[in-house]
């Protein structure tokens, strides 16, 4: 290890000891740093739902003296610790993300042409991991969504997509009670299909009873 | 102290598109209908019904994200740090999901910021000041976008107030589509900070952060669009408006 990265290398042994000097030495020396490539990646990404940069960065690195602390980070060079600080900064934006108001919704469609905005749910459904436990749970469900007549399953997978009544109406052109009338009837024969391949039995004991809790 | 008065439940079941909305907690449906729904058990099943199918949808959809793996597999397949079938379970939805995509993207975004981005903005800036020199020897086309309006900085396609600001979009030609400059002002003109969405036919097409109280977008197709505005430290929208952009305005 060179002179600088064996000077990194005690300022982190310090940062596992619980050094408050050692914390806020690593912080004024990388925060430029991590400033710099947060700022960089907003601009580039357009991350409108990064409210508070600077807050980012502190969160970043409260994250990053606490992985030093847990004992998940261990030093092997300043390269490796500046990857795992931007490692760091990734999952506190991903985080911020999360938190945004879902206003982005991409279409669910079968055979769909490559668009960046589209899920072509046969592919989506076999790409749920298995070791999730979800997969078959998952094919299930769209298996018995394909089985609905079309008006029925468009409503359905629009839902699914995220839309509101209101832009299912603007989108398809029907009214509000021929949408809402097609949701219901929709839900209700989505339901007894369902229970018939043992979705309810097999998948949906936990979720389905526990969305109908929530929905009491 | 006066009781609050109690609405006498209907006598006849909803209909099913009001189930429907009774189900999804619509307010606007007559609270005789939803009354009926709390004292007749075939009504209340339906609801209950329609809202557990409702709940199991939503686990399931895509953007709630619950059928996509950890981020830190995303990193690990992008570190190479993957292997066997873990690897290929992993690949196999990213190719497959949008949002894990998008998570990469950014990730990418992070990883390989630094110099030559600066280079990238710096070449920007020079072109964006050439352009602009240019633009004076070059007249550019009058905008013909929002009828009845003169071109300055752009046409005048929307103006109202929100809350106590008041929110000005202005469309003008740009080199190519059309330039898109939205500001908000509070009653003095101060600027204010805002964060604006632009959708389109339900997909997010655009969204940024003002700065000094100015979104600038370029290159935006013709089109109908949704703009949303949201001001600092509130989820919900502050201002909902149509946009199209080669015709009028008109409030959503």
């Amino acid at each position: 290890m060179s002179d600088p990265d064996e000077e990194l290398a005690a300022l982190v042994k310090k940062v596992r000891a619980r050094d408050p000097a050692a914390e806020a030495a690593l912080h004024g020396r990388y925060r430029r740093f991590v400033e710099r490539r947060l700022a960089e990646a907003r601009e580039r990404r357009n991350w409108f739902w990064l409210d508070d940069q600077e807050d980012a960065v502190q969160e970043t690195f409260v994250s990053f003296f606490a992985a030093v602390r847990d004992g998940r980070f261990a030093f092997e060079g300043e390269s490796r610790l500046k990857g795992f600080l931007v490692r760091t900064a990734w999952f506190v934006a991903m985080n911020a993300k999360d938190k945004a108001p879902k206003t982005r919704t991409v279409s669910l469609t079968v055979g769909a042409d490559d668009d960046a905005n589209v899920i072509d749910v046969p592919s989506f459904v076999a790409s749920a991991s298995d070791r999730l436990a979800r997969r078959e749970c998952t094919e299930r469900l769209y298996a018995a969504i394909q089985s609905l007549v079309d008006s029925r399953r468009d409503v359905v997978l629009r839902t699914l997509a995220g839309e509101k009544v209101r832009e299912i109406v603007k989108a398809t052109g029907k009214t509000a009670a021929a949408i809402s009338g097609l949701k219901f009837n929709a839900f209700k024969e989505l339901k007894v299909k369902l229970e018939e391949n043992g979705f309810v039995r097999d998948c949906g004991a936990d979720t389905f009873s526990v969305a109908a809790e929530d929905a009491s | 102290m006066t009781k609050p008065a109690v609405t006498k439940p209907s006598n006849d079941h909803p209909t099913e598109d009001l189930l429907a909305r009774i189900a999804d907690r619509d307010a606007e449906v007559d609270a005789a209908q939803v009354a009926h729904v709390s004292t007749c058990a075939t009504c209340s099943a339906a609801v209950s019904a329609f809202r557990a199918v409702d709940a199991t949808l939503s686990f399931f959809a895509p953007r709630w994200r619950n059928l996509c793996p950890d981020r830190s597999e995303l990193f690990a397949l992008r570190s190479g740090e993957l292997h066997g079938f873990v690897k290929q379970d992993v690949e196999k939805h990213l190719a497959a999901c949008p949002f894990c995509r998008d998570d990469v993207a950014d990730l990418d975004a992070l990883e390989t910021a630094g110099a030559p981005s600066l280079v990238v903005r710096w070449a920007k800036g020079a072109l964006s000041l050439i352009e602009n020199a240019l633009g004076d020897l070059v007249p550019s086309p009058a905008p013909a976008l929002v009828r009845g309006a003169e071109a300055s900085e752009g046409s005048l396609a929307i103006a109202r107030a929100v809350g106590d600001a008041r929110l000005e979009v202005l469309l003008a030609p740009a080199r190519t589509g059309v330039a898109l400059v939205a500001r908000l002002t509070d009653a003095k003109g101060e600027p204010l900070r805002f964060r604006m969405e632009l959708a389109r036919d339900g997909m997010l097409v655009e969204g940024q952060e003002s700065e000094s109280g100015r979104v600038h977008l370029d290159e935006l197709a013709a089109g109908r669009y949704e703009l949303v505005l949201y001001r600092p430290g509130s989820r919900a929208p502050a201002c909902e408006v149509s946009l199209d952009v080669r015709g009028e305005a008109t409030a959503a």
